[in-house]
């Protein structure tokens, strides 16, 4: 039985939540994301705002039964810590490193990094979790994130473009989704722009575009250009590493950083020639890296036709996939009261 | 748990959901009975009556007299009157204007052609032969002027749809920030839209073309210029600024670097369109001891499929080219067909080719096919745009 108190004695400077007591039996959601070396678990309530978060690294397991019982172990610490009862969970969404179908919750193909074949995620983690499951590529799930609480808030038409090891990008088109007929809609790796290897990859390499903009492509060129007399610390530079190294001067540095700005212009360019969105998010490791999305923008500023792009970081960082989790875990809950969230599909 | 309000629809809203549906069926299945709407529809049967009898008044649906009796009395047949009233598709070519008239069932009751000089073509002058072309072409059918419902212009520029402006169109004289919409409706009472070509070219292969059922799709136009038409869930996708599609402008592999310039073309449409076509071509001729004249880029590819290497080589440019163009799509929109249109672009040899060069592409696994409607698909997109809001607009003001 709800006790309703008087309305004067509330108070607006209150924290909304009593974490202690009564809230503690609402409703909560878990949001999850399987990155290429990372697994992340987040708790949040019904507001979305999260109680706890638990990571640990997945570098050494590759099978999925292997990470859904990581996930189970995380998620039963996270219920101990926030002492959050596991009657009151309502779902889960878990972001996938690769092609899934978010109808079935089956992970097509993941990247070059995992290599999972048609795994049926969602139904794996129904049976084993005991909850209402989602699965949904992590780049999109990121584009959810962004959408909803990050830099892309209020807007329909953006593109949110994570540039890591990989790179891919989940397309908002009047304010939903875009996942095309096999649901590889944005899987802009393998665009082939300007400057980029013009043969079309085979299944299971990476793209044209990440060979060229990816965190290891770039670090292969770095290497390439400074053989054994930078040291051991120029070895074991990133991507991100070697584009602050630009920025302080270093020529060949600042000669691949160019380079990448351009082809990322490009790529930005091109799909902003098809989609003509208002905003692009840039995420991921090197997505995010300041001195290359400034010499983009230099570069952009010549690319006035059709439209000229606008480029942002993204607000969330890496924490995008997490809260794009919550906010799909929020709707899964949801939908078992009210009609799903509408996606566009073939 | 908190109740969430449900919504309902208002009883007007349902009403013409309801008007539409009820068209839809007449439309396909012909005159028939309230009864067999019912069947057909699923609504019940006040349902039909209340909304035929709505239908009626707003002049779109009327008895046809009764039908055979199957023991009682004999029902009473209803029509949908296409002859309400008519539309019309314009579009607006670099050299020409086209016309078609239709009646709200989309049957063809006239069309016309006629052509515009550059001397000629400020946006006042074009304005002014629209609306002599468009009166010309109703009374030669008999279509007094206040049955027009509905005119729908198509512009190879990009559009603000909402506005009715026309950004840039580098073909003509003076056409810059035009509000083409505005000045025709000092000439016409009917509703008037401005819409970009191509993208009235994809709706009229969703309609009746090749791209029929298909609710993501894109439609790629190759004539003078280079764009694209995108079809997402059943309906056009513009963009923000009104420039998705544009893909005139895409920088692909193998085109020397220049930055596309306002009012120009964009750097693929300079190889890609006909214009770049015949100029690589007559470039052959120079240097090639067997100079033979063409007329138009269609041409070179005719030669390319008889056998001609040097036209065969421009040919396989162009399809490596568009080969690059329809990945980026796919990769991007990931669309269940690709539709090639336009006058280079519906070439049999270049399907063909770029069919081919797809076929080693894992991620292009997309059907590639040429468009159905030819150089009638911008006026047949236009009229179907025309008689859908024709007809919405009738049942609302009805209400």
């Amino acid at each position: 039985m709800v006790q309703h108190k008087p309305r004067k004695y509330k108070s607006l400077s209150k924290p909304r939540f009593d974490l202690s007591t009564a809230e503690k039996t609402g409703a909560y959601v878990v949001g999850v994301d399987i990155g290429g070396s990372n697994l992340r678990i987040a708790l949040a309530d019904r507001k979305g705002s999260s109680l706890g978060k638990w990571a640990t690294s997945t570098k050494e397991t590759a099978s999925p039964q292997v990470v859904i019982s990581l996930i189970h172990k995380g998620m039963h610490q996270l219920l101990r810590q926030t002492a959050v009862q596991r009657s009151s969970l309502r779902a889960i969404a878990v972001g996938a490193p690769g092609v899934t179908d978010r109808d079935t919750g089956v992970v097509f193909a993941t990247s070059y990094l995992r290599g999972w074949k048609n795994v049926p995620l969602a139904a794996m983690l129904q049976a084993e979790l005991q909850l209402p499951a989602v699965v949904e590529n992590d780049v999109k799930l990121a584009a959810i994130g962004e959408h909803w609480a990050g830099a892309a808030q209020g807007i329909p038409n953006f593109v949110f473009l994570a540039i890591g090891t990989g790179i891919a990008a989940g397309i908002f088109v009047n304010g939903h989704l875009v996942d095309g007929r096999d649901w590889i809609a944005g899987e802009v790796g393998y665009l082939i722009v300007p400057g980029t290897r013009e043969t079309p990859s085979k299944a299971g390499e990476p793209g044209p575009l990440e060979s060229a903009i990816g965190g290891e492509g770039v670090r292969q060129q770095w290497l390439a250009s400074c053989p054994s007399d930078g040291g051991a610390t120029a070895q074991d530079l990133t991507a991100t590493g070697i584009f602050y190294h630009a920025l302080a001067g270093n020529p060949k540095a600042m000669k691949i950083l160019d380079r990448s700005a351009r082809i990322l212009a490009y790529a930005v360019h091109n799909i902003s020639a098809v989609l003509n969105p208002s905003l692009f998010v840039l995420g991921g490791g090197v997505g995010m890296n300041g001195p290359l999305i400034a010499a983009t923008e230099r570069i952009l500023e010549c690319y006035t036709q059709p439209s000229r792009p606008q480029i942002v970081a993204s607000a969330l960082g890496q924490d995008a996939q997490l809260m794009g989790a919550i906010r799909l875990a929020l709707d899964k809950a949801e939908s078992r009261k009210h009609l799903q969230p509408a996606h566009y599909r073939s | 748990m908190k109740k969430e309000p449900v919504l309902v629809a208002r009883p007007a809203l349902l009403r013409q959901t309801n008007a539409q549906l009820l068209l839809r069926l007449l439309r396909e299945a012909g005159p028939c009975s309230k009864a067999d709407l019912v069947r057909a529809s699923g609504l019940s049967a006040p349902t039909v009556t209340n909304v035929v009898a709505h239908l009626a008044s707003a002049g779109l649906v009327e008895p046809v007299g009764e039908g055979d009796s199957t023991g009682g009395r004999p029902p009473d047949i209803i029509r949908f009157r296409a002859e309400r009233g008519c539309v019309v598709g314009a579009e607006i070519g670099p050299d020409f204007l086209r016309f078609l008239l239709a009646d709200l069932d989309g049957h063809e009751l006239g069309r016309a052609d006629s052509a515009i000089s550059w001397q000629s073509s400020k946006p006042a002058a074009i304005c002014a032969q629209i609306a002599k072309e468009v009166r010309t072409l109703l009374r030669k059918q008999n279509q007094p002027e206040d049955r027009l419902l509905g005119l729908i212009v198509g512009v190879p520029a990009i559009v603000n749809v909402h506005e009715g402006i026309v950004f840039s169109l580098s073909k003509l004289k003076g056409w810059s920030d035009v509000p083409l919409a505005a000045m025709l409706r000092k000439e016409f009472a009917c509703q008037i839209t401005i819409e970009n070509d191509t993208n009235l070219a994809a709706q009229g292969e969703y309609h009746r073309g090749a791209a029929q059922r298909e609710r993501n799709f894109v439609f790629i136009t190759i004539g003078e210029g280079v764009g694209a038409g995108i079809f997402l869930d059943g309906v056009i996708y513009r963009g923000s600024q009104w420039s998705a599609g544009e893909i005139g402008y895409l920088r692909v592999p193998h085109i020397s670097r220049e930055h596309p310039t306002t009012h120009g073309y964009g750097r693929l449409e300079k190889v890609l369109g006909a214009p770049g076509i015949l100029r690589s071509w007559r470039a052959t001729r120079k240097r090639s001891r067997t100079p033979r004249k063409v007329a138009c880029a269609v041409e070179v590819f005719d030669l390319a499929a008889a056998g001609n290497a040097q036209a065969n080589r421009i040919l396989l440019q162009r399809a490596a080219m568009l080969s690059d163009v329809i990945l980026d799509l796919s990769l991007i929109l990931n669309p269940s067909l690709i539709l090639l249109g336009g006058e280079v672009g519906s070439h049999p040899r270049l399907l063909q080719e770029v069919r081919a060069q797809l076929r080693g592409s894992e991620f292009a696994s997309v059907n590639v096919s040429v468009a159905a409607l030819g150089s009638s698909a911008v006026l047949w997109g236009a009229v179907f745009i025309a008689m859908q809001s024709a007809v919405s607009s009738l049942i609302q003001h009805s209400d």
